[in-house]
């Protein structure tokens, strides 16, 4: 196996790339070996089982390759795997990470537009989302809806950003809570 | 007694705050909640307002859970009090209340309990199961305390700038 260390430092081209497949075992390990054969860096990835499809975001650095090049030799897995969807896009220099502190969960009985007058709200507020998942979980047929987000909430009013969030919560029958993160050494 | 049926979230009075419980009505709430436990099988906790009684009534047994060799056996408590508090940990739980969810939940490691019999002290897992339990009598459930998202250890590390602290211990399951 050819290791390729340092190509980091170089001027490197930095791609996002989405892919979705039914689940089923290789997936990723296919990707990354495409990735590597144009000298890819995984910088930054999700991965995770949504619904029985697999999803797949990557940020990845290559030293040479552009859009093509890399979209190239992601085709012929994505024929084989037989991928739902797969896109490769090239993305600016990375703005620097979020970083959250605080963390809302959301949760309800199941119904449309949850997500969204969560987000609505703190989109209004100016309040960045620096991840938000949901899981459905409850009893067969009476479903619950959960959702955690972290949050950046920087210098918004953490006092009034509750007291909108109340407002949702009321609105739309769900219990909305709002927490500074812990951040924690081990 | 008959074992009652367990309400489901969103049942509104799993959200509710309970009222101190009085001799005589403690002692049957207790005898349904123990009742109730046992026809579950699996069950190691469960609070009055579970079964729609919204007195403070939590019964928890751990004794033949393997993640707490250390226990005091069957508990019934009454008006439950958590009197002192120390060390905290995350540990995933999940609720009869909430099915086929669960969340990393902090709390602490270990507690004294004073209810209207006594008290008492606990740890661990044990001490877990009760705090969860005495959340339900003031209409706090566990998603209520959720900490963090679920890769909350891979994530604390670099809030905390700790990347070269090793990557500390996955959380305990419950």
């Amino acid at each position: 196996m050819r290791v390729v260390r340092g190509a980091y430092l170089r001027r490197v081209s930095q791609f996002a790339v989405i892919a979705v497949g039914r689940d089923r075992p290789g997936i990723a390990a296919a990707i990354a070996a495409g990735l590597l054969e144009v000298d890819g860096n995984i910088e930054d990835s999700r991965m995770t089982n949504l619904g029985g499809h697999f999803a797949v975001m990557l940020l990845v650095s290559t030293p040479s390759a552009d859009r093509e090049a890399v979209a190239a030799v992601l085709a012929p897995i994505r024929a084989d795997l037989g991928l739902e969807a797969l896109t490769v896009a090239p993305v600016a220099d990375a703005a620097a990470a979020a970083a959250p502190d605080h963390v809302i969960t959301v949760y309800g009985a199941d119904h449309p537009g949850i997500v969204h007058a969560v987000t609505s709200g703190l989109a209004a507020d100016g309040v960045n989302v620096a991840d938000l998942q949901t899981r459905i979980g409850g009893a067969a047929g009476d479903p619950i809806y959960m959702m955690v987000l972290e949050v950046e909430l920087g210098d918004c009013d953490a006092g009034a950003i509750g007291d909108r969030l109340r407002e949702i919560a009321g609105a739309n029958e769900v219990e909305i809570d709002l927490r500074p993160l812990e951040a924690e050494a081990l | 007694m008959p074992a009652r049926e367990v309400l489901l979230y969103p049942d509104r009075r799993l959200k509710q705050v309970a009222t101190p419980a009085q001799p005589g009505e403690a002692e049957r709430v207790a005898a349904d909640l123990l009742d109730t436990m046992d026809s579950l099988g699996h069950c190691v906790g469960l609070a009055a307002p579970q079964i729609g009684r919204l007195v403070r009534v939590v019964a928890v047994d751990v004794s033949d859970h393997p993640k707490a060799p250390e226990n005091n056996g069957r508990l019934v408590l009454v008006n439950p009090r958590i009197v002192a508090s120390s060390g905290s940990e995350i540990g995933r739980e999940g609720c009869l209340s909430i099915p086929d969810l669960t969340a990393n939940v902090r709390r602490a490691t270990a507690i004294a309990v004073e209810h209207t019999a006594g008290r008492f002290e606990s740890s661990g897992f044990e001490a877990r199961c009760i705090q969860h339990e005495i959340d339900h009598l003031d209409g706090i459930l566990f998603l209520d305390r959720v900490a963090s998202l679920a890769d909350d250890l891979f994530r604390r590390k670099r809030y905390a700038g700790s990347e070269d602290r090793g990557a500390g211990r996955p959380p305990s399951s419950s």
